[in-house]
């Protein structure tokens, strides 16, 4: 198999299955490309479908198309029109996805995660700022905190950030977070939450710094 | 919502199920994203099923769940419509009417080597209807080949499917929905039946796993 390298300024017709491809430039990559490990350092806008092992982007990215690997970790800016699906995804940079999901079995975020539509995973950490409009799956723990993000952008993130549509997970943690609906097994609504419904099949603890409006089901309070 | 469908809430009480695992069989395609169906209710949202697939759907992966990995079951459940599957291999799948194949090949409308997993889905869907009120193999090819023009090689297999007739001398169409739900005709429409899609996937899933172990 062959590598893909760019370095410089380049638009390239690239579509094809490689071991390593490599952007150090400023390019554009016209088709589908498969890449076992995918660096992206430079700046880098890719019209076609990503797939493969794993995406590494510390430069700036936009793929418009889906991107399908292992392993995805966002430090630098990266952008996916289309829907993402992956084992891992870790975050420390901003990781915008438009498609109408992101499917992973983990994703990690210390930045920012936006998602216009439903994000679906077996574990979803986040300590960092994170906006969808549905999160679900096995275990979702949001604590949202001051960082340096929020030190830059205070006002933007309050006004977007850690407000959601609706959460549902057999375990759901929250910190911090508005949502108009939580459903789940286990539920800890923490400190500063705003939730207007939630409905439990199991325990739920309710922080009293937290406001919730109606509560279904069948649940112990602990 | 009316009585075909079954709320999720219902779905995890009865199936004993939890939301972890109905989002991870979500994710790897063994639920069709088309069977969840939204709506707003008291609780905020409420998803809703079709009742007897989505009941059936669980029950078979629960039967499987210790005995096949996720994959496999994914194999089993949504082959890849667009995959072809060669006609040689088909011999063996019996939900198929070998008739409606040979005449499918006749009349030019499908492959003489390949069709792909959708078509192969829909063809034995539409097979147990093949030989009934009028509804003979050559009228039944010429219905199969029409819908595979109009979806190309990926024929859903998640949809909903009716089989009609416009007046009872009238001619053979089918209807194909995406969300599972029941299309509404006008009386002078003769709904012949339901195909049942989802359920000759998953027995095509299965069969192409018996076929690929052995080879």
């Amino acid at each position: 198999m062959s590598n893909l390298r760019v370095e410089g300024v380049q638009t390239l017709e690239a579509g094809g299955t490689y071991e390593l491809v490599k952007i150090e430039g400023v390019c554009t990559v016209h088709g589908d490309i498969v890449g076992e490990s995918i660096d992206i350092d430079g700046v880098s806008t890719m019209n076609g479908d990503l797939g493969g092992g794993r995406l590494d982007c510390d430069g700036v990215a936009t793929i418009n198309g889906n991107v399908q690997l292992d392993d995805v970790e966002c430090d630098g800016v990266t952008t996916i029109g289309g829907n993402l699906r992956a084992k891992r995804v870790v975050i420390n940079g901003v990781l915008t996805v438009k498609g109408s999901r992101v499917e992973a079995e983990k994703v990690l975020c210390e930045g920012v995660l936006t998602v216009e539509g439903e994000l679906n995973a077996e574990v979803i950490e986040a300590d960092g700022y994170i906006m969808a409009h549905e999160i679900v799956g096995e275990r979702v723990v949001i604590r949202s905190r001051t960082n340096r993000f929020k030190r830059l952008f205070i006002r933007w993130f309050d006004s977007k950030m850690g407000k959601f549509n609706f959460i549902e997970a057999t375990e759901v943690e929250l910190r911090k977070v508005s949502a108009k609906t939580v459903h789940g097994h286990t539920i800890t609504i923490g400190p500063k939450c705003e939730i207007d419904t939630v409905d439990c099949s199991g325990t739920l603890h309710i922080d009293p710094s937290a406001t919730v409006g109606t509560i279904t089901g069948n649940y112990t309070l602990v | 919502m009316d009585e075909e469908h079954i709320s999720k809430k219902e779905l995890l009480e009865q199936t004993g199920i939890s939301y972890g695992q109905l989002y991870r069989w979500k994710r790897e395609r063994l639920i069709p994203e088309e069977w969840f169906i939204k709506q707003s209710a008291f609780t905020g949202q409420e998803t809703y099923f079709p009742r007897e697939q989505v009941l059936t759907r669980v029950q078979a992966i629960l039967n499987l769940k210790d005995t096949h990995s996720l994959e496999d079951m994914s194999r089993i459940f949504s082959p890849e419509p667009g995959s072809a599957i060669a006609v040689a291999d088909l011999v063996g799948f019996d939900p198929l009417n070998k008739e409606l194949l040979f005449a499918l090949g006749e009349q030019g409308g499908g492959s003489t080597a390949y069709y792909s997993s959708g078509e192969v889905v829909f063809l034995a869907a539409l097979s147990p209807y093949v030989g009934k009120g009028g509804f003979g193999a050559d009228i039944a090819a010429r219905l199969a080949s029409s819908v595979f023009k109009a979806a190309g090689k990926r024929v859903p297999t998640s949809a909903s499917c009716i089989l009609f007739r416009v007046g009872d001398e009238g001619s053979f169409h089918v209807v194909l929905c995406s969300g599972a739900t029941s299309p509404l005709f006008d009386e002078k429409v003769v709904v012949i039946g339901a195909l049942e899609l989802a359920r000759n996937a998953e027995l095509l899933g299965s069969y192409l796993q018996t076929i690929n172990q052995k080879a």
